[in-house]
């Protein structure tokens, strides 16, 4: 397991290694010190919002409180008041306008008491003679409200106040129409769809016969509309949710609109089931940050759900900077790691790339400097070295040529010709005195062949001439073979009076006769032919059917015979020159080139 | 490759000003929040901003007062509104008070020194505070504006005070109307009522057509023998008993409440007994509209219960045209039966004021006849809460069109004749409106008309009965102009 994770890493290129140890030690200790800071943040962030919400919750229990809690002190004022008392208690009424003007008196008593509270959508009294008693406005002449007079009894209200005996009952939101039988309220406009009110049976009638009258003070749920949503200060950017629910579960108030008198289990559900606190929650996949406090008047719960990701929007910025700048720094810093490592890998393969040209023989590259000091450095001495080796290869070159010449030259002057003819003549003369013949004859060709060869008159001499010099170097190898071969010519008439390189047969006929014609006693023939090709060209043939050698073989190419006769050919013709050997054992050898 | 450095060390950098704002951008949410959030809600809210903020120093601000109904409140919000777009430099507090608390909010409101820069007020109130120097003198600024001149405005229309100081001027022009249900009427077979105040039904028609809509729970109406008045599902017609209404009808019957001069009580003139007992017989009689202690304790408000069908003619003033036309009802209006003799219009106003506590009176005195010039604030007249103080908007048909035309407005077909042609007729004010002391009248007056209303005495009996008490009390009327 390890061998193969080290042999992934070592496989790693340099630049994605660069790039690894970048993130491993510069990045991730930068992104986990940064996602370290958010979360506390954040943590401290719950923990503010927490207490923020429960003193806003607190808050706006504490106002809620006040104002119902004049609703009840007016309610005890209201029940002993004196002239209250005298109209309860006075003799039944004998005339219809009575009725109607005590129940006067009974308004403007119930407007002394509850006009004044605010908020208070509407007053009644229940009373037997008097029946229903409202508070009303001049311009409909009707309570804002109304409640039905011969049901009443019958509802809940009122059996709730009698329940309560005489202490305030809070009756939370309930649907009008379902308190009270009222089909004609179908299709009518009216703005009390939901109330809830405070009921209380005024117990200040004296006669234990006769009912006491009863109490209802109702508001609308926009009564906490005010109280609850004025307390922006929460500084959340949406507002949040608000319900009252009783202890039953019944909703008093829904900011939302949408449970309004109905049953709900949010408490329960959400284990909101202290008398106050504030804690995280889960509801239907949502998470809420909720604070609650309870009404100690009536037991109603007022909640506050505020959804997590509300104020967490609200998150100092700074963890958040710090982040996002981590995280961008280290883009930023992966992109010119990379560029760096890709600039230099370029200049690497730049070089590898010269090398190989200047390996196969391109010269003066002048590889392009880059931006890098350290590279341009590499470049230069590249460079350098590239010229250093074209010199190099030239004054080798040049050296050898010279090398060559001077050989040449001195093997040319190895001989004094002078010295060399003087003699010769001597040893002729000597030889027709003693009519030696043969002898004599011997002795011309060498001193012909020998004028040819140290000639110094230019490195070419017509074709004829170069013929004449190769038929004197026959006759003495004749006379040393004793007729073992024989030469014959084929050459075109035009050719003769060419230009040819002078002694550029020689080394290949003495080739033939020493090296083709070793074990021959007879037989042997050497053919010289020459041609002018089709492209202006001559060709030359110097066939000889002697030993031959196998195929082409280097070790006769590299002859110095064979070897001048190609070097000499190259110089002078360079690349318009052709030169080949071939040979078959036991058959013979032809030499054949091809000059302009 | 320096071109990208170059790119890096942009996006760098703008990467880091970007969470630098938005750091910004929190700090400031969390800490300023309120002040930002202040100023979007002092405008989307209904005016009540109290708070602080430097919006408000900058600004002047009028605070309003005025009673009515829910759509009422709604129509003034959206005057204010609109005032405010067009002076950016005021702003309007609406201060709503329903009319039960109005007087004593009212009063609480002047005797803590809170009193409103504009408000409307009851004429019995405004008499008393007037006389007490608490409101401005109109009369001056009429002057000095050069848009209006008293001749523009319909008779009776400013109210004088002591000094020869106009104090106010009436809210609008009002007058009371009979309001029906067009269903319910077509449904019973019924003839609808005329509007043209000359094709006015006589009062006997009038019963009639009364008794054929009443209906007891068997389906009996009031004209069938079977008939049990103590089991009525649909009333005829439902009234108001207040002097508004009353006194309309007595007008008609070309009876007095008070002399010509109003020094003298005049109620117990045989005409004005006449037409007083002409409506407690409706209801005691013919049993077609209920009597006061049924009517206060049933069912829902007067508007409700036409568009419920529980009756099926109202009677009322022309702001409950604003009312009706906001909910789904199809109604429409007709003139009051003929009584005796031509019919009159009982114009039926409150006043409206500017309290010399106001600091920046040239402010309100423009927001004060912008709203009684149609030619600004035309809504509140199109609605149905209003009619025109201003002559022209009777007078020139393209301006009428404006505010009572049926296609355009709020108003129904029957209006035009019903309301606007009804001001050509003689203009009789209620007592509520122009006589002093009304209030104390009236506590006298309506206290014992009760009695009628429920049938336990004749008018005759009443009026005559309460005439020594009533004389004291009669002070004489408010000088109009």
């Amino acid at each position: 397991m390890r061998r193969w994770v080290w042999g992934r890493i070592e496989r790693i290129s340099l630049k994605n290694r660069i790039i690894l140890l970048v993130l491993v030690f510069g990045i991730l200790p930068m992104l986990f010190f940064s996602s370290v800071s958010y979360f506390s943040s954040k943590r401290q962030i719950v923990e503010n919002a927490k207490s923020n919400l429960m003193q806003n919750v607190k808050k706006n229990n504490e106002l809620i409180t006040n104002y119902l809690e004049r609703v009840e002190e007016a309610g005890l004022m209201f029940t002993i008041d004196p002239a209250l008392e005298a109209v309860m208690n006075s003799d039944p009424p004998s005339m219809k306008t009575e009725v109607l003007h005590q129940n006067l008196a009974i308004k403007e008593c119930m407007n002394k008491y509850f006009l004044g509270i605010p908020k208070v959508f509407s007053a009644h009294l229940y009373t037997d003679y008097y029946r229903m008693v409202g508070n009303y406005t001049i311009s409909n002449y009707k309570p804002p409200m109304y409640v039905p007079y011969d049901d009443f009894t019958k509802s809940f209200l009122y059996e709730q106040a009698a329940e309560a005996k005489g202490k305030m009952r809070w009756i939370p939101t309930y649907r009008f129409e379902e308190a009270y039988e009222v089909p004609e309220y179908e299709g009518v406009a009216y703005d009390y769809e939901y109330l809830f009110s405070a009921v209380k049976q005024v117990n200040c009638v004296r006669d234990k016969d006769r009912p006491s009258p009863v109490l209802i003070i109702s508001f609308r749920p926009s009564f906490f509309e005010d109280i609850l949503e004025s307390r922006e200060e929460l500084g959340l950017p949406e507002a949040p949710e608000y319900y009252i629910v009783d202890e039953a579960g019944c909703v008093v108030y829904d900011s939302k609109q949408e449970s309004l008198s109905q049953k709900s289990d949010i408490a329960v559900r959400l284990g909101l089931t202290q008398k106050s606190g504030a804690k995280l929650v889960r509801d239907q996949g949502v998470k809420y940050l909720a604070a609650y406090d309870t009404l100690g008047l009536m037991g109603w719960k007022q909640i506050i759900l505020v959804p997590e990701k509300s104020y967490i929007s609200s998150l100092s910025a700074i963890p958040r900077a710090l982040f996002v700048t981590s995280l961008t720094v280290s883009a930023v810093f992966i992109l010119l790691v990379g560029g760096m490592v890709n600039g230099m890998m370029k200049a690497i393969h730049l070089l590898l790339n010269g090398m190989n040209r200047l390996g196969s023989g391109e010269f003066h590259l002048h590889l392009p400097r880059t931006h890098d000091s350290e590279m341009n450095m590499l470049v230069d001495k590249f460079n350098e070295m590239d010229e250093r080796i074209c010199t190099l290869i030239q004054n080798n070159y040049e050296m050898h040529i010279r090398e060559k010449e001077a050989q040449l030259a001195a093997l040319n002057m190895q001989l004094n010709p002078h010295f060399l003819y003087n003699t010769l003549n001597t040893i002729n003369a000597m030889a027709i005195s003693n009519k030696q013949l043969e002898i004599s004859r011997a002795i011309v060709s060498l001193s012909k062949m020998m004028q040819h060869t140290l000639s110094v008159e230019g490195e070419c001499c017509r074709l004829c001439e170069e013929i004449d010099g190769l038929m004197d170097y026959f006759e003495l190898m004749k006379f040393r073979f004793m007729d073992a071969f024989e030469v014959r010519l084929d050459i075109e008439e035009a050719l003769m009076q060419t230009w040819v390189p002078r002694l550029i047969f020689q080394p290949l006929i003495e080739n033939a006769i020493v090296h083709g014609f070793a074990d021959l006693e007879k037989g042997g023939v050497i053919l010289i032919k020459g041609r002018t090709d089709t492209d202006g060209m001559r060709s030359f043939w110097v066939e000889d059917n002697g030993r031959g050698f196998d195929g082409e073989s280097r070790e006769k190419q590299s002859h110095f015979g064979i070897r001048n006769v190609r070097h000499r050919l190259e110089l002078l013709y360079g690349a318009k020159q052709e030169f080949h050997i071939s040979s078959k054992a036991g058959k013979g050898t032809v030499v054949w080139f091809r000059i302009p | 490759m320096k071109k990208r450095v170059l790119t890096s060390a942009l996006f760098l950098a703008a990467a880091l000003a970007v969470s630098a704002c938005g750091n910004k951008e929190q700090t400031g949410a969390q800490d300023g929040g309120s002040a930002g959030k202040v100023t979007d809600s002092s405008v989307a809210e209904k005016g009540d901003t109290q708070e602080d903020s430097a919006q408000a120093g900058d600004k002047v601000k009028i605070r309003y007062a005025y009673w009515g109904s829910t759509f009422e409140n709604e129509a003034m919000q959206n005057i204010a509104r609109k005032y405010e777009s067009l002076h950016p430099g005021v702003e309007i507090e609406c201060i709503y008070i329903p009319n039960a608390d109005y007087t004593t909010k009212m009063s609480a409101m002047i005797a803590s020194g809170d009193e409103p820069d504009i408000a409307n007020l009851f004429a019995s109130d405004f008499m008393v505070w007037a006389e007490q120097g608490r409101l401005v003198n109109i009369d001056e600024w009429m002057e000095k504006d050069e848009r209006y001149r008293y001749e523009d405005f319909i008779p009776n229309c400013f109210f004088e005070v002591q000094n020869g100081e106009i104090a106010g001027r009436s809210i609008a022009n009002e007058l009371m109307q009979l309001y029906y249900n067009v269903d319910l009427f077509q449904e019973m077979g019924v003839e609808p009522l005329p509007a043209n105040p000359q094709e006015a039904l006589t009062w006997e028609e009038f019963v009639t057509v009364c008794q054929k809509l009443t209906v007891d729970v068997n389906g009996n109406n009031a004209l069938s023998p079977d008939f049990d008045p103590e089991k009525i599902r649909t009333y005829g017609i439902d009234f108001q008993k207040s002097s508004a209404v009353w006194s309309a009808f007595v007008y008609q019957n070309n009876a007095p409440v008070l002399s010509e001069d109003g020094s003298e009580y005049k109620m117990d003139d045989p005409a004005s007994v006449e037409a007083i007992q002409k409506l407690g017989d409706l209801i005691n009689v013919y049993h077609v509209a209920p009597d006061p202690l049924t009517a206060s304790s049933t069912n829902m408000s007067t508007t409700s219960s036409l568009q419920s069908k529980q009756v099926a003619i109202i009677c009322d003033g022309t702001w409950t045209n604003l009312d009706l036309s906001s909910i789904d009802i199809n109604y429409d209006v007709a003139c009051l039966p003929k009584m005796s003799g031509e019919p009159c219009f009982s114009s039926a106003t409150s006043v409206c004021s500017i309290f010399n506590t106001c600091e920046n009176v040239d402010v309100a005195w423009d927001f004060y006849m912008f709203l009684a010039d149609p030619d600004n604030a035309i809504e509140l007249y199109s609605s149905g809460l209003w009619m025109p103080l201003m002559i022209k908007y009777y007078e020139d048909e393209e301006l009428i069109a404006k505010w009572a035309d049926p296609e355009t407005t709020s108003h129904t077909d029957g209006f035009r004749e019903c309301a606007v042609e009804y001001t050509k007729y003689p203009n009789k004010l209620n007592p509520e409106t122009c006589v002093i002391g009304w209030t104390k009248l009236d506590a006298v007056i309506s206290s014992a008309l009760d009695s009628v209303w429920m049938g336990e005495k004749t008018a005759q009996e009443v009026l005559t009965e309460i005439k020594p008490s009533v004389e004291e009390l009669v002070k004489g009327y408010i000088k109009m102009k």
